[in-house]
């Protein structure tokens, strides 16, 4: 054997390696999990409120409180952050200062720390307008948080868009916002839907900053307005894990996995709309 | 040019810059009215360019600017006031690789007329446009099926019959068959043919046996310049610069 034919085998061990080992760990992680999560599931324990008895205890207000944050979260998010992008990618000239800015600004917020968007929550929503530790607070937070997301990816989609596409619509006599609407958004539509499938399932997975804009970890009710209080599933879980007793430890293992179950098909539902849209766009 | 031929384009002591490059030199033409006008010459020399002018697609490139008037019946094309998207649903335009949109072959018919308002029976102009376009025996069981599952041949013939739905003036052709194999070129030529009964064409092409079949007049263009412009007859077989000449006879381009 040829020492180039040696350098070519050990690398690629190590990249199998590489990969191997991310699999292990993430593997580790959920069979433990769901070792200490199996006896807990159950009906039950998804249509229990939370208890001081941890074999009483359920995730019901955090899985209803998921679903209600993440429906306005989106309501508000969407539109702001596709309109956003359409208005950079489209309408802002593509050489101009100002776009430069904002873009600078939009992927310097998409890297921020999560917990920022908190702080700014409290301060603005939760202090400033009132709002007080309520549903609303909570999804103006979360979409604050998601929106560079949506705009980014909203924009790498509209850029996918072939020229040739928007010129044969010009030259058809169309204006700019029937190119805009009946070309454009029509081919890039699965990209962004992407894009905004993976935005919201990391909205799903926050906890950081709804602890801090008053998402709290006993609630015994549904909300029942915007003004509610509330919990979601990860406050859920940090709470049931920040408490002494193994058995709320395992009742937070069993939360674990219903998050993950939905995260899981949030992205699945990603990946199929991603497939489809390389079908669609083949020629 | 005879003087017994309705105008219908006329460039008066044009000159385009692309930022501070000029690439067409003052020039000055009278397009007839229904009849297949070719621009040949070699890579460069400013074809598609000129082509371009006729339905103001040049306004997307960067650093574009124009001097002199291109007037089209009355309309002063390059004039503040006209109204683009207007002008351009009265040209047609064919482009180098066709271009359907990524919708059904019906809607890619129907798109056009739709975004103008034009209100009608759509089944019955979709017929009319594939079969003119001479692709209806091919497509009508699976209009609504996607445009891009078509060859390449097909699609160019579904972006002519999309065009001839607007009922344009005039249709502008920039290589349209260079992208395609030679079986789909002959029909695309039949079709121009056809169609020059009905629409005033000019079309760009590189390849000069494609110019001398299907055009009534030829222009050629050399480094920016028209250097000679005529029946396509008179210019093959006797061209009266020995630049045309000497292109025409492959000797360079």
């Amino acid at each position: 054997m040829t020492t180039r034919e040696i350098y070519n085998l050990l690398f690629i061990f190590l990249t199998k390696a590489c990969s191997y080992f991310c699999l292990f760990i993430l593997i580790f992680l959920i069979s433990s999990t769901l070792i200490k999560a199996w006896p807990e599931l159950s009906f039950e324990f998804l249509n229990s409120y939370p208890s001081r008895f941890a074999n009483k205890a359920g995730i019901k207000a955090a899985l209803v409180g998921s679903f209600y944050l993440i429906c306005l979260t989106s309501i508000i998010a969407l539109p702001v952050g596709i309109l956003s992008a359409l208005c950079l990618e489209e309408y802002i000239p593509k050489k101009s200062f100002t776009k430069k800015i904002l873009e600078l600004n939009i992927s310097n917020l998409a890297s921020m720390p999560s917990i920022v968007y908190g702080l700014i929550g409290l301060a603005l929503f939760a202090r400033f307008l009132n709002f007080g530790t309520s549903l609303i607070s909570g999804a103006l937070t979360l979409s604050l948080l998601i929106l560079p997301i949506i705009i980014v990816s909203t924009q790498a989609a509209l850029k996918t868009v072939p020229k040739a596409i928007s010129l044969a619509g010009y030259a058809m006599g169309a204006h700019k916002y029937q190119i805009v609407f009946g070309l454009k958004l029509p081919y890039a539509l699965t990209g962004i839907l992407t894009g905004v499938i993976l935005s919201i399932s990391r909205a799903i997975g926050e906890s950081a900053p709804l602890i801090i804009v008053g998402a709290v970890g006993y609630v015994s009710f549904l909300p029942d307005n915007l003004f509610d209080s509330y919990t979601v599933l990860p406050v859920q879980i940090f709470n049931w894990a920040g408490r002494p007793s193994a058995d709320f430890h395992n009742r937070a293992a069993a939360a674990i996995i219903i998050l993950l179950l939905v995260l899981l098909s949030f992205n699945i539902f990603a990946i199929y709309l991603r497939q489809k849209s390389i079908r669609n766009t083949k020629s | 040019m005879s003087t017994e031929e309705e105008i219908l384009l006329e460039c008066k002591n044009v000159n385009i810059f692309y930022g501070k490059k000029q690439v067409l030199h003052d020039i000055n033409l009278k397009f007839p009215k229904n009849k297949v006008t070719a621009i040949i010459g070699p890579s460069g020399c400013g074809k598609s360019t000129l082509l371009r002018c006729f339905n103001r697609m040049n306004d997307f490139t960067e650093g574009f600017k124009l001097n002199g008037m291109i007037k089209f019946k009355n309309l002063d094309i390059y004039d503040k006031a006209t109204d683009v998207p207007r002008l351009r649903k009265n040209v047609g335009m064919l482009f180098q690789k066709p271009n359907p949109f990524p919708k059904s072959i019906y809607k890619n018919i129907t798109w056009g007329p739709k975004i103008n308002g034009f209100k009608m029976d759509y089944d019955q102009l979709v017929e009319k446009c594939l079969k003119k376009a001479a692709l209806w025996d091919e497509v009508q069981d699976r209009q609504h099926e996607s445009a891009l599952e078509l060859s390449g041949g097909q699609q160019q013939r579904l972006c002519i019959a999309r065009t001839i739905a607007l009922n344009p003036e005039f249709i502008l052709m920039d290589e349209p068959c260079s992208a395609l194999d030679p079986k789909s070129t002959n029909k695309i030529e039949a079709l121009i043919k056809e169609l020059s009964q009905k629409y005033t064409i000019i079309i760009v092409t590189h390849n000069m046996q494609q110019a001398a079949r299907i055009s009534d007049y030829c222009l050629f263009l050399l480094s920016g310049k028209a250097v000679e412009f005529r029946k396509t007859e008179e210019l093959f077989n006797a061209p009266k610069s020995p630049k045309t000449k000497n292109y025409i006879e492959g000797l360079f381009g």
